[in-house]
C-alpha cells in the first residue's frame, strides 16, 4: 500500500479524485408471485461516468430524479464498487483500496438520517471519531471545534430528536468532518432546508473548499446553488453525463449568451413594432431583436455580440427615440440545464477539454 | 489492536447510551426474564417430588433451571439484539454510514454484541445468582468459580453474538434465524431439560448449540449435576466457538462484498 500511495502522490492524479468510464449495473429479481420463478433483470444504474473531484474545488453533479446521481456519489465514497471502469484517489485504485479511501473521505447525505436520534450531538460524534480511530483529549478537542463551526455548542447535550432539522443537517456536517476528509461527499446537503440554514450551510461549502482546500462533490437540485457554489459542473442523465463544464461554459456551449434589454418610450405616432423595423433596416446591425413583455411593460431585447450593442443604441439615438432605461440580463443556469435535459436524448455534447 | 478495542468500546457505550436510557428498560430487563424463569420452574415443580429428570427437591430444580436459564438468557439475548439492531441501523441509515469508515468490521459487530450482552443480562445474572446461593449451589467453597462462569458466558455469548451480526448484514429479513435458533436452542441445550433425557438423535443436535456446552460445564463447576467430567465440554465448546469465528470472518467479508456490489445496507 505505501508504495502504490507514494506512487499515486507523485503523479500527475495527485490531490483529485479520478473517475473513468465508471458503469454500475444492478440485478433486479422481478417477483412475479409467490410460487412464480423470480426473473433476473439488469438495471444500468450508471453507464459511463468519467469525472474529477480535484483539492479545494467544489464539483457539482446536477441531474433529475433517477439521473443516476446517488449511485454515481455511491461508487465515489466507496459504499458500493463499480462494475466497471476505474476510480483514483490520489492516484491510489479507490476499488482495490476502498478501505484506506475511507480514512480519507466523508459522505453527508440531507435529510434526518444517519445519526442515532437518541444520543446527544456530542456523543453522535464522539462515537464516529472512535470508528476512526480517534480518542481521548484529541478526539474531545475536535468534537468542541467541529460543534462549534456548525454553530451547535449550546446543544451539544441535547439528545437529537430534539434538533430542528437544519441542526441535524448541521451535526450531519460535523459528523462528516469527524475524521478530516481531503474530499467530502455532499448529497443535496440542503434539501427540505430553509432558505436561512441552507444559505449558511452553503457558507460552510464554500469555507471547506475554499480554505480547507477539501474537494468536494456536490449533488442537489437547486440549480441556484450549484450556481453560487460549483467551480465545475456535470450534468448526469439515465446514467450518462450529457454536458460538463463551468457555469459559464455551460451557458456559453448552449447559447445561452447575455443580452440587452431597452426600455423605449415610442413618440406618440410610433409603436414598438416600427422602431424594430427601423432597427432591423439598417444595414450595419444584425442582432436578432425582439419585444419581450416583462413586469414593467414592454421591452426590446437584443441578443447577440455585446460590443454590438451599440450600434443599435447608437440608431435609436439617430431616430431620436428615447430611451428610459437599460439592463444587462443573464439566463439562469436552469434554463441551461432545462435545455440541455431537454436536448440529451438527441446529442451528446461536451465542453471540449476538461479545465480543471 | 488499539483501534479495535475503541471500535468495541464505542459500541458498548453507543447501545447503552441508545437502548438502556431508562430506568424503566432496567427494570422490563429483569422481569421478563425473572417471570420467564417463574413460568418454567412453576411448570417443573409438580414432578419434584417423583424424582423426575433426576430433581431430588425444588432446589435442585432451581439450581438446574437457574444455571439453565442465565446461560440461555445470555446467547438469547444475543439473537434478539442481532435483530433489532439491525433494524434500528437500516432505518436509521446508520449502519451504511458506519461502513463508510474503516473500522474493523469484526470488531464492530463482537462490539454490538457484547454492548448488548452487558446491558441486557447483568441484572438477571445477579438474580440467577441470588436463586444459587439461596438453593445453596454457590457457597464460601466455590464462591471462586462465579468470575469463570461470567467469563465463560460472556465469551462465549459475544462470538455467538458477533455471528449473528454478521448474519444481518446481509439481509432485513434475516429475523427468520430469531425462530430458527430460539425453540431448538431451548429445547436441545438442555437450559431446562437434560441432555441425557434425549434420544441419541436429539443428543447429536444438542452438540451444534454452544449454549449446550456453556451449560454443561456452568452445572458441572457448580456441582449441579453429576458429571463425568468436563474436558469433552471445553473441547467441544472450544471447537464450537473456533467454527462460529472462523464462519464469522468468512460472512463480513462476504456481506462487504456483497454489500458493495448491491448496495443493500441501505435498504430497511
Amino acid at each position: 500500500m505505501c508504495s502504490e500511495v507514494r506512487d499515486g502522490t507523485e503523479n500527475q492524479e495527485a490531490g483529485k479524485i479520478v473517475a473513468r468510464h465508471l458503469v454500475k449495473d444492478y440485478i433486479l429479481k422481478e417477483n412475479k408471485g409467490l410460487f412464480v420463478r423470480k426473473q433476473k433483470k439488469v438495471i444500468h444504474a450508471v453507464k459511463d461516468i468519467s469525472l474529477q473531484i480535484p483539492r479545494g474545488k467544489i464539483t457539482g453533479v446536477l441531474g433529475i430524479n433517477g439521473a443516476g446521481k446517488t449511485t454515481t456519489i455511491r461508487m465515489l465514497a466507496s459504499v458500493i464498487a463499480p462494475t466497471s471502469g476505474s476510480l483514483t484517489m490520489n492516484g491510489v485504485d479507490a476499488v482495490k483500496n476502498h478501505l484506506w479511501v475511507k480514512e480519507r473521505i466523508n459522505m453527508i447525505s440531507g435529510g434526518e438520517r444517519n445519526l442515532y436520534w437518541r444520543l446527544t450531538a456530542r456523543e453522535n460524534l464522539r462515537y464516529f471519531g472512535s470508528l476512526y480511530g480517534l480518542s481521548g483529549t484529541g478526539l474531545s478537542e475536535k468534537i468542541a471545534y467541529l460543534l462549534k463551526i456548525v454553530r451547535l455548542e449550546d446543544a451539544a447535550d441535547i439528545p437529537v430528536e430534539r434538533f430542528s432539522k437544519g441542526m441535524k443537517q448541521r451535526l450531519q456536517i460535523a459528523r462528516g468532518l469527524i475524521n478530516d476528509p481531503e474530499y467530502l461527499f455532499m448529497d443535496e446537503p440542503t434539501l427540505g432546508l430553509d432558505i436561512v440554514i441552507a444559505k449558511e450551510i452553503r457558507e460552510l461549502v464554500l469555507e471547506l473548499a475554499k480554505k480547507e482546500k477539501k474537494g468536494i462533490l456536490l449533488t442537489t437540485h437547486y440549480i441556484q446553488e450549484a450556481e453560487e457554489l460549483c467551480d465545475y459542473i456535470y450534468v448526469l442523465d439515465k446514467g450518462e453525463i450529457i454536458a460538463q463544464g463551468t457555469k459559464e461554459e455551460l451557458k456559453e456551449l448552449f447559447l445561452y449568451k447575455p443580452w440587452l434589454l431597452i426600455q423605449v418610450k415610442p413618440h406618440d405616432n410610433q409603436n414598438y413594432e416600427d422602431i424594430i423595423r427601423a432597427v432591423k433596416a439598417d444595414e450595419e446591425i444584425d442582432q436578432d431583436i425582439e419585444i419581450v413583455t416583462e413586469d414593467a411593460g414592454e421591452k426590446i431585447k437584443v441578443t447577440g455580440e455585446a460590443n454590438t450593442w451599440l450600434s443599435v443604441l447608437n440608431l435609436l439615438t439617430k431616430q431620436q427615440i428615447e430611451v428610459t432605461g437599460l439592463s444587462i440580463q443573464e439566463p439562469e443556469l436552469e434554463e441551461v440545464l432545462m435545455k440541455i435535459i431537454g436536448n440529451s436524448s438527441d446529442e451528446y455534447r461536451s465542453v471540449k477539454g476538461c479545465k480543471q | 489492536m488499539k483501534k479495535s478495542l475503541l471500535v468495541i468500546k464505542a459500541e458498548i457505550f453507543k447501545q447503552q447510551r441508545h437502548d438502556y436510557h431508562s430506568a424503566f428498560i432496567w427494570f422490563s430487563l429483569l422481569v421478563w426474564p425473572v417471570l420467564g424463569f417463574l413460568e418454567v420452574y412453576y411448570s417443573y415443580k409438580p414432578f419434584e417430588f417423583t424424582g423426575y429428570m433426576g430433581m431430588a427437591d425444588g432446589k435442585e430444580l432451581l439450581a438446574f433451571l437457574g444455571t439453565g436459564y442465565m446461560a440461555y438468557t445470555c446467547f438469547w439475548s444475543m439473537v434478539q439484539n442481532a435483530w433489532s439492531m439491525a433494524n434500528q441501523e437500516r432505518k436509521g441509515g446508520t449502519l451504511e454510514i458506519t461502513f463508510l469508515t474503516p473500522a474493523n468490521r469484526l470488531a464492530m459487530c463482537y462490539g454490538k454484541a457484547l454492548g448488548a450482552l452487558i446491558q441486557e443480562v447483568w441484572m438477571f445474572c445477579c438474580f440467577c445468582v441470588f436463586i444459587l446461593i439461596y438453593t445453596g449451589t454457590i457457597g464460601f467453597d466455590n464462591l471462586i468459580m462465579l468470575p469463570f462462569i461470567f467469563l465463560l458466558l460472556i465469551v462465549s455469548s459475544t462470538i455467538w453474538g458477533g455471528m449473528l451480526n454478521t448474519v444481518f448484514l446481509f439481509s432485513r429479513d434475516a429475523s427468520i434465524i430469531m425462530d430458527i435458533f430460539d425453540t431448538p436452542m431451548v429445547l436441545f441445550s438442555g437450559s431446562r431439560i437434560p441432555v441425557r433425557s434425549f434420544p441419541q438423535w436429539a443428543k447429536l443436535l444438542s452438540l451444534i448449540f454452544p449454549l449446550t456446552y456453556c451449560i454443561n460445564i456452568t452445572r458441572f463447576v457448580l456441582n449441579v449435576q453429576e458429571r463425568k467430567g468436563w474436558i469433552g465440554d471445553m473441547a467441544g465448546l472450544a471447537v464450537c466457538l473456533g467454527v462460529m469465528i472462523v464462519i464469522t470472518l468468512v460472512l463480513v467479508r462476504k456481506a462487504e462484498r456483497h454489500n458493495r456490489e448491491t448496495g443493500e445496507l441501505q435498504f430497511y
